[in-house]
Parts: structure tokens; C-alpha cells; sequence
């Protein structure tokens, strides 16, 4: 992933076009738009623990859902309060 | 902007699909929800709104995904509850023994589409020489009607027709939208037909009575001056001209095309009677309403009863019924108002009389400035004539009297030898 990383630094390509990254979108504090995740670690109220290829992915808040799936992306409603990356 | 309203677009395909292939509201309950959600993933099975509450997760399915579900919860060790139904599929199963109800929405959508294969109204728009009424009867000449069915409309064919028919329309558009056949035409603002120049010999006479006031002749030799009495008939201009010789003799006539423009004061006349007495309606006040619908031959009219049996008189506003702009149906709504009226006979006031009198005064003036003529003063008066009053007007105008009189008699003229 390394390799993949550091080519398209160099060739100057987003990175988000390296297989596997997750593209995480937040809008405002209602929604948080997950691409490239693999499952989910963990679901409650307060708190989404989602595994993507190269890191997981924490969204915290109040009330969160999950209003959509589809095979490679997932959307999270809800009152974000933060989107965090863990290895 | 354009995304927001794809993304609403696709939220709204997207529900109703749904809600066409049925879903339901469910409540997984156990230790290992997360697994659960992985496994329907995986089996790419479609849930949403997910939502983790004290007794467990409330989610919805769609129906055909809730039938695969069993081994999934059987697998991550999770009890499952149904807690609410929605969609097509639970309608039509709770309205089965509603048939006829189901039968008559279904029979509306199919009597409302085969509706939608003919044409129920017919419409012009840019039609100032040819009335609505002649572009109608050419269409029914072409077989196009009323009531027919769309698919047999040419629009092509038909613009090619009408152009061909009236060459004062220059450009014609006709399509079908809806069941409506729209037809815009522009039409030609100028003469189509340049009009050959008239130069048959000819003299000027007058065809009314009156005092010449002015006059300009281009050709031919007047025989009038400005301030002469002229009669109806009488000569103004002459298309004979004799052609001198030195010694002012008359060697022969030509004949040219007396062209003039002459104006005489003239006195127009004119009467009308009335009877002294008039019909008056009076309105009692007592109103009706009612409505009426018409389909094809069927016609149906519901009004109030009138128990006193007075004399009515109905007003109806027809209209005629669309589902949305073009989608015109052969069904006419009808709104009838009706109020009732007594009539009765009484004289003329003097001020009616004289508002008669200026009625009649108004329509004669109107019809000659329709013709060109030119009011210079107008006297009314209202004499008595047996059973009736009568109207007698006289007005002063100016106005163009002078019209061609071919000459057809030619004189046979001898050539003086000029040598001689």
C-alpha cells in the first residue's frame, strides 16, 4: 500500500483513487458519508467503529444511524461530534 | 443546484421502488448485532435507517431481502421481531376481498389511457385572416376531427396541406401534445398578389351627389373646378384627350386612364323607427344555480326546482375538463346561473328616446367613417309617426367621390397630313 501510496505522490494523483483509502465526506454535523469501508467493529448509540483496508474508522456522536448501505459505501446520520482515524 | 435536485430525484425513485416491492420494520435483538450487519453485507442484502435502541436494532428490510434472512440471524445467534409492514404488496393483501374497488381504479387508468390515444381538442393560434371556423372545416376536409384517433395525424402531411390551401400562411407548425393538436401559423403580412396596374382608357364620374372641396388629377383632363355642384353620374375627369397641332387644332383623340383623387362635401340622410312602446326585464332578484355535464351525445343538467314558475333567464360557462395542460378529456362542465325576470310594456322616456335616437345617430356616422367618410356636422331629431317614433338624421361629411366609367365608345379620328 506503501508503494501505491508514494506513486501517486509522485505522479501527483489523488490519493483517493488508491485502492483500499476511505473517503470519508462530512456534511455540517447531520451526515458523514463513508466510502471503501469493510464492515463494522461496532454500532450503539453514541459511537461507529467501521474497518476500512488500511485504517478504521471512528465517527462519534448522539443518536447515530445508519440511513444507507451499499456494498462499498455506508451513510451515518445523526449529531457528529467527531470523525476519527485509528490504525 | 443540479445535483441537489438528481439526489431528490433518485430519494424519490428509490422510495417508491420500495414501496412497490413491499418493506418491513424489524427489531434484531442479541450480542452481536455488528456480525449480524456484516453477514448482510455480505449476502448484499438491502437494509436502511439502522438505529441501536435499548432492546435492540431497529432497521428496515425490504420484502424480498426479509425471506433470506432466516439462516443470517441463525448464524449470529439473533432474535428477530417484525415490527411494521408497509408497501404495495400488504395493500393489495389487505384490500383482497375489495375487488371491485381494486377493478374500478384499474378500469379509471385504462378508460383514462385509451382516452389519451384520440384527439379531444383542436387549437390555433396565430390566425388572423383565416377564422377558427374555415381552419376547422379545412381539417374536417382532410379527415381530421374531432374524437379521431391520434396515430392517424400526419403533421407533416397536414402542415404541407394547410400551406398549400391558404398561400397567405407562410409558416405552419402542428403537433400533437397531449390529446391536443396544436396548430400555430404565421401568417403574410403583405399582399401575396402584386396587383396589375389598371390602364384601360377610362373617365372619373361621381357616384354621389355633392360639392366638390379639393381635388388633384394625375391624368386626364378635369372637367370640374373646386366649388361646382356636381350630380351623381356626372363627368368629373375625362380619359379624352384631343391632341393639337400647331395651329391649335384638333388632329386626333387620345385616350388615357383618367387617374384623380376628388373630394366633395355630401349629404347623407337617413331614418329609422321604433315603437312607443318597449318590452322592459326586470329583474325579480331570485337566483338558480345548477351545472350540467356533457359527453359526446350525453348531456346532463341538474338546476333547483322553480315552484313559483317565473320566466328565466340561464347564462352557462362551459369549460371543457383536463387532467393537466394537454391532456384534454371529452367531458364539458357546465356552470348555469340563472335569474328570474318579469317583462312588461311601458312608453319611451323622452331621455330613452334620445338615447334611441343617438344609438341609431352613432351606428349610421360609424358606418361612414367605415367608409371613408369624413363627419363635418350631423343633426338628430325624433318626429312622431303613428304608433312608433321616428329618427331622422342628416350628416354633412367629405369624402372621395369619384369612380371609373370605362370608355368604350372610341371615336374614329382622321389624320390631318401636317405636310399638306
Amino acid at each position: 500500500m506503501q508503494v501505491f501510496s508514494r506513486a501517486a505522490s509522485f505522479l501527483n494523483i489523488p490519493q483517493d483513487v488508491i485502492p483500499g483509502e476511505p473517503v470519508i465526506t462530512v456534511t455540517g454535523r447531520r451526515n458523514v458519508y463513508i466510502e471503501n469501508y469493510n464492515r463494522i467493529i461496532s454500532f450503539v448509540d453514541n459511537e461507529i467503529k467501521l474497518q476500512a483496508k488500511t485504517c478504521r474508522v471512528v465517527v462519534r456522536g448522539k443518536r447515530l444511524e445508519i440511513e444507507y448501505y451499499t456494498g462499498d459505501d455506508i451513510l451515518i446520520t445523526g449529531l457528529i461530534h467527531a470523525v476519527m482515524t485509528e490504525s | 443546484m443540479q445535483k441537489i435536485r438528481n439526489e431528490g430525484v433518485m430519494a424519490l425513485k428509490t422510495g417508491i421502488c420500495r414501496w412497490a416491492g413491499g418493506y418491513v420494520r424489524l427489531c434484531v435483538s442479541g450480542c452481536s448485532a455488528e456480525r449480524f450487519f456484516n453477514l448482510c453485507k455480505s449476502a448484499r442484502l438491502n437494509y436502511w435507517k439502522v438505529s441501536r435502541q435499548r432492546e435492540g436494532c431497529y432497521f428496515y428490510m425490504s420484502l424480498e431481502d426479509f425471506f433470506r434472512l432466516r439462516p443470517l440471524l441463525r448464524k449470529s445467534h439473533m432474535s428477530m421481531r417484525v415490527i411494521s409492514r408497509a408497501g404495495l404488496p400488504f395493500v393489495l393483501r389487505q384490500n383482497r376481498k375489495r375487488a371491485a374497488l381494486g377493478a374500478a381504479v384499474l378500469s379509471f387508468f385504462v378508460l383514462l389511457y385509451m382516452m389519451s390515444l384520440f384527439i379531444w381538442n383542436i387549437s390555433f393560434d396565430g390566425n388572423y385572416r383565416y377564422t377558427r371556423e374555415t381552419l376547422l372545416g379545412f381539417l374536417e376536409e382532410q379527415g381530421i376531427r374531432y374524437g379521431m384517433m391520434k396515430y392517424k395525424i400526419s403533421c407533416e402531411e397536414l402542415e404541407e396541406s394547410i400551406r398549400t390551401r391558404f398561400p397567405e400562411i407562410t409558416w405552419v407548425s402542428a403537433r400533437v401534445s397531449g390529446t391536443r393538436l396544436l396548430v400555430k401559423i404565421k401568417e403574410n403580412q403583405v399582399l401575396s398578389v402584386i396587383p396589375e396596374q389598371d390602364s384601360a382608357p377610362c373617365d372619373i364620374a361621381a357616384d354621389s351627389p355633392g360639392t366638390i372641396t379639393r381635388m388633384i388629377v394625375r391624368q386626364g383632363k378635369s372637367s370640374v373646378r373646386v366649388g361646382d355642384t356636381v350630380e351623381e353620374g356626372q363627368q368629373l375627369v375625362s380619359g379624352q384627350l384631343s391632341v393639337l397641332n400647331d395651329a391649335g387644332e384638333a388632329v386626333r383623340t387620345a385616350y388615357v386612364h383618367a387617374d384623380a383623387d376628388i373630394y366633395a362635401r355630401t349629404l347623407h340622410e337617413y331614418e329609422a323607427e321604433f315603437p312607443q312602446y318597449q318590452v322592459v326585464d326586470v329583474k325579480t332578484g331570485k337566483k338558480r344555480q345548477g351545472f350540467g355535464v356533457a359527453a359526446g351525445s350525453f348531456r346532463l343538467r341538474v338546476l333547483l326546482p322553480d315552484f313559483e314558475e317565473n320566466t328565466w333567464n340561464f347564462v352557462s360557462d362551459t369549460t371543457q375538463l383536463h387532467l393537466f395542460e394537454d391532456f384534454y378529456l371529452p367531458v364539458y362542465v357546465e356552470r348555469i346561473t340563472g335569474e328570474s325576470f318579469v317583462s312588461y310594456e311601458r312608453p319611451y322616456t323622452d331621455e330613452e328616446k334620445e338615447q334611441e335616437a343617438l344609438k341609431v345617430q352613432e351606428q349610421y356616422l360609424k358606418n361612414l367613417m367605415e367608409k371613408g367618410v369624413q363627419i363635418i356636422e350631423n343633426n338628430v331629431k325624433i318626429q312622431e309617426c303613428g304608433v312608433s317614433w321616428k329618427v331622422v338624421g342628416t350628416a354633412v361629411g367629405e369624402e372621395q367621390i369619384g369612380v371609373k366609367r370605362y370608355i368604350t365608345e372610341f371615336e374614329e379620328t382622321s389624320e390631318t397630313d401636317e405636310h399638306n
